[in-house]
């Protein structure tokens, strides 16, 4: 304790102290046993705003297999799996846009299985946890995967994320989408910044 | 680092005149008119395309939203937001910027921003923003933060930007640098400004980096990094170097050169030799696991003082300071739910100081009675954070939080090896503090935002409490314009060195803090996503400057004396071009007067211009990057000036010689410009010179 040179009734306000301290540091305690999930928030900001972008010309770019589609005028379905506002943002973003006359339906997937029935699928960095469950769910379904860019090891999405620079960058695992069936135009190849094949 | 107050004669004490307010009303006025044509002409540019951003976004081609920066900024709410949505000018310099213009330090890197400057001792280096760097300041009144971690000590309060305590800049992801008062959500030392760096993320790590560099005095530097995100998600980052410099050989001090100076300990002409020698070791591990971020740096730095400061003998190598570091912080975030986000964390900080300094005792004539006085600071300090996040109807954002820290060692000592004397200093301290935050970010209509945020923070131990306010109106009249009103008000509290350092501080007044408040009127636009202009005009008024004093006993301590003002303006502009180019200028226009006498304050330049040019020479493999820097003369603290300069720097960087390898060299001050920084109170040197052109080479090889 300081020596208290120029004192203000320094005990009383120490134990008033001690307390928050304790009540704090409860606080944070409470907080950090009940339950893990996924951190990381700001999905709304000018980087997630950006990948959706991204997302929507990725759609522009890819070609689903015949069969994908029940009709021609049949919705593309998106599924996001984040944390925050990014399903809201990305809706937004691609609400008054078609891509060859089919608009874009846009919904927060629940767990690994409800995304073999979309078109596409994104998952955040905060959803990595489920990211490999969703790859194995979707296996060889005409689904386009997208991983963000908090995870260096590619993983098995078609497309994963990167940042750099202060930029938004992505790379193509051809393997992955070939599985799926798609086939990602040769522009959106020679935009990445890696096109590579896993085994 | 400081020192021996009571030991050493004071200077005079600047001559105070009569203050000369008419001048400065008629500079503000032509200010204000000027920055009222300029944003007439801005809204007017920016009535004519008014789009949504985001929809803006969706008629970008690919190559377009490749070229975007992401314009976030976290450290001026400690949440991310736009750029045009802080309540503070921001300026952003990223890993890229760092790289291909080879700056060496954190020092580098602020010389390059707008508004700021950086002089340095040929010991520690100090940083001045808008027109106020105070003599004798180890950048009390800057807060320095490494991923939000407090880096100004326990002791001085001394945020340390060159290698003093920081992490190498390879391993900088951005430096985010928040000008004005931030106390509202930072507390002490978020006065003048923040600087926020933040180091790379695991994944653009994604793998081993080796480098190694050579230059001139002598210098070599050698680092290794790895950072891997392993499948299951755990990211894991580790960072090592050493830095080891020999200095320039011969430093002329003409104040110690015999023939033409009667100080007592001028001899060798004039001539240091040999006693420039720095070395410097760092450590940095991050884990990060689900929700926990757990990181840990370490530092070291050992350098000689060849200016014999504090009365040390000259040219001996025997004055120097060591500087050790240790931070460490437990972070855990997590989103509550669709709209409330949780950031709670717990920190370890360990600073300790020593140095070595000589002095001889012996009368003039008689034979050298040196002995060394040992100075040692050492401060430990635990303690913890928690901020939640609330955003409401989409429209609102709500911050609170609450920090409190333990400082349990605050000690400082002195004595003169085998010469016990009554004037030692020995003080061990602790003290405790708590601070408790809030912010909105309130949407009044679709272009008007209103920032509004107040912290209080108690200093139990010392002065009690204090209250930070801070509010910005934020107008959006497109996308692409932000024009933002904003008052602010900081303190800085008094350090563990001014309470305790001087034996005769306790019997003086007890210290308060230090206190500003500013206005600011910040003007941005966007061109085509991809050109940004800012201009800024500032008013700040500090009060209760903790200033050191002496009394008829040749006693020094320290009172809360000056006020100071300052006024300015500051232009930006950045873009990069199609063709690959990239520019960044700035322009600072400022004024600071000693609010009792009407002077200049010292180390306080009127004009900062600076250039930075990124070329592409040949496709992304080859780039220059091509700097200019000018900074106009400012006074010492004797009164003297010391005269303006420009310097150019240039570095080209080769990528991909082979696959993963990059070669770059540097050359800093190109023309071999003749300048100096004004020296402190503890030199005799009323400039201290610096470096003329040297060479760097590097090479950094990622596999």
């Amino acid at each position: 304790m300081s020596t208290g040179a120029h004192g203000r009734s320094a005990q009383g306000k120490l134990a008033i102290l001690r307390h928050a301290c304790q009540r704090h540091l409860l606080c944070i305690l409470l907080l950090m046993i009940s339950g893990a999930s996924f951190g990381e928030s700001a999905t709304d900001s000018r980087e997630y705003q950006i990948k959706a972008a991204f997302l929507y010309n990725f759609l522009r770019f890819t070609e689903w297999p015949a069969g994908s589609f029940t009709e021609a005028t049949s919705p593309i379905r998106v599924g996001t799996y984040c944390t925050g506002p990014f399903r809201e943002m990305l809706e937004r973003l691609v609400a008054n846009r078609a891509v060859n006359g089919r608009k874009i339906v846009v919904t927060q997937l629940a767990g690994a299985e409800s995304a073999k029935s979309m078109h596409a699928v994104f998952i955040c960095a905060n959803g990595n946890a489920i990211l490999s469950g969703i790859e194995s769910a979707v296996k060889a379904s005409p689904v386009l995967t997208v991983s963000d860019s908090d995870r260096s090891v590619p993983g098995n999405a078609c497309i994963h994320f990167l940042v750099e620079a202060g930029r938004v960058r992505f790379e193509i695992n051809m393997t992955a989408c070939e599985r799926a069936g798609l086939r990602v135009s040769a522009q959106l190849q020679k935009l990445a910044k890696a096109v590579h094949r896993t085994r | 680092m400081v020192t021996k107050t009571q030991r050493r004669p004071s200077r005079q004490i600047l001559k105070r005149g009569r203050s000369n307010a008419a001048r400065w009303q008629g500079a503000l006025r032509r200010n204000v008119l000027f920055t009222g044509i300029f944003l007439a002409s801005i809204i007017d540019a920016a009535a004519a395309h008014a789009v949504d951003d985001l929809d803006a976004l969706t008629e970008l081609s690919m190559e377009q939203l490749l070229d975007l920066r992401i314009d976030d900024v976290y450290s001026a709410s400690k949440y991310h937001q736009k750029v045009t949505r802080a309540p503070s000018s921001v300026t952003i310099v990223t890993a890229e910027q760092i790289a291909k213009s080879g700056y060496r330090s954190l020092a580098d890197i602020l010389r390059s921003v707008g508004g700021y400057y950086v002089s340095d001792d040929r010991n520690y280096s100090y940083v001045g923003t808008r027109g106020l760097l105070r003599p004798g300041d180890y950048n009390s009144r800057t807060l320095v933060l490494i991923d939000g971690h407090r880096m100004n000590d326990a002791v001085y309060d001394g945020g340390y930007i060159a290698r003093e305590a920081m992490v190498d800049v390879d391993l900088i992801e951005r430096v985010e640098i928040i000008r004005g008062p931030s106390s509202s959500i930072y507390g002490s030392s978020a006065f003048f400004g923040v600087v926020n760096v933040i180091t790379r993320h695991t994944s653009t790590l994604n793998g081993t980096e080796a480098s190694v560099e050579a230059g001139s005095f002598h210098t070599q530097q050698q680092a290794l990094r790895y950072g891997k995100v392993f499948d299951n998600g755990v990211g894991l980052t580790l960072s090592a170097s050493n830095y080891a410099s020999a200095g320039q050989s011969r430093l002329y001090y003409p104040e110690f050169d015999q023939r033409i100076s009667d100080e007592p300990r001028a001899g060798n002409n004039g001539y240091a030799e040999d006693s420039d020698d720095e070395d410097v070791q760092n450590l940095y591990a991050k884990v990060r696991a689900g929700n926990w971020t757990i990181s840990g740096f370490s530092s070291s730095r050992d350098k000689l003082v060849p200016t014999a400061s504090y009365g040390a003998p000259f040219n001996q190598r025997g004055e120097n300071t060591e500087d050790r570091r240790v931070a460490l912080n437990i972070q855990y975030d997590r989103t509550l739910g669709a709209n409330l986000d949780l950031s709670a964390r717990v920190f370890y900080d360990e600073f300790s100081y020593r140095g070595d300094y000589p002095f001889d005792f012996a009368a003039p004539g008689e034979p050298a009675d040196v002995a060394i006085g040992k100075d040692v600071a050492h401060s430990e300090s635990v303690g913890t954070e928690i901020q939640l996040k609330r955003r409401f109807l989409d429209r609102h954002t709500v911050l609170v939080g609450a920090e409190y820290r333990n400082n349990i060692t605050q000690d400082q000592l002195f004595s003169y090896v085998d010469r016990p004397s009554e004037t030692d200093t020995d003080e061990r301290h602790t003290s405790e503090t708590l601070g408790l935050y809030a912010q909105a970010e309130v949407t009044l209509t679709e272009q008007l935002l209103l920032n509004a945020g107040v912290r209080y923070d108690d200093y139990m131990d010392s002065f009690g409490s204090t209250v930070n306010p801070r509010f910005g109106l934020i107008f959006n009249p497109s996308s692409q314009t932000t024009i933002k009103l904003l008052y602010g008000e900081a303190f800085r509290a008094p350090s563990a060195y001014e309470r305790f350092y001087s034996s005769t501080q306790s019997q003086r007044e007890p210290l308060q803090p230090e206190t500003i408040e500013t206005y600011e009127l910040v003007a941005a636009h966007y061109f085509d996503q991809r050109y940004r202009l800012q201009l800024s005009a500032y008013r700040y008024r500090a009060k209760g400057l903790i200033t050191q004093a002496g009394d008829e006993d040749g006693n020094i301590f320290f009172v809360n004396r000056d006020r100071a003002n300052a006024q300015g303006i500051e232009l930006e502009a950045d873009g990069k071009y199609d063709n690959g180019i990239e520019l960044r200028i700035s322009f600072a226009q400022q004024k600071t007067r000693d609010a009792q006498s009407g002077q200049e304050l010292s180390s306080s330049p009127r004009q900062l211009a600076k250039l930075n040019l990124l070329l592409p020479v040949y496709r992304d493999k080859l780039t220059a990057a091509l700097e200019l820097q000018y900074q106009g003369s400012v006074r010492t603290i004797t009164g003297a000036g010391v005269d303006g300069f420009a310097i150019s720097n240039l570095n080209i960087v080769r990528q991909n010689v082979i696959p993963g390898l990059d070669l770059s060299l540097g050359i800093q001050n190109i023309f071999d410009q003749t300048y100096a920084y004004p020296g402190a109170e503890e030199h005799l040197q009323d400039a201290i010179s610096q470096d003329g052109r040297s060479f760097r080479i590097k090479a950094i090889y990622r596999f």
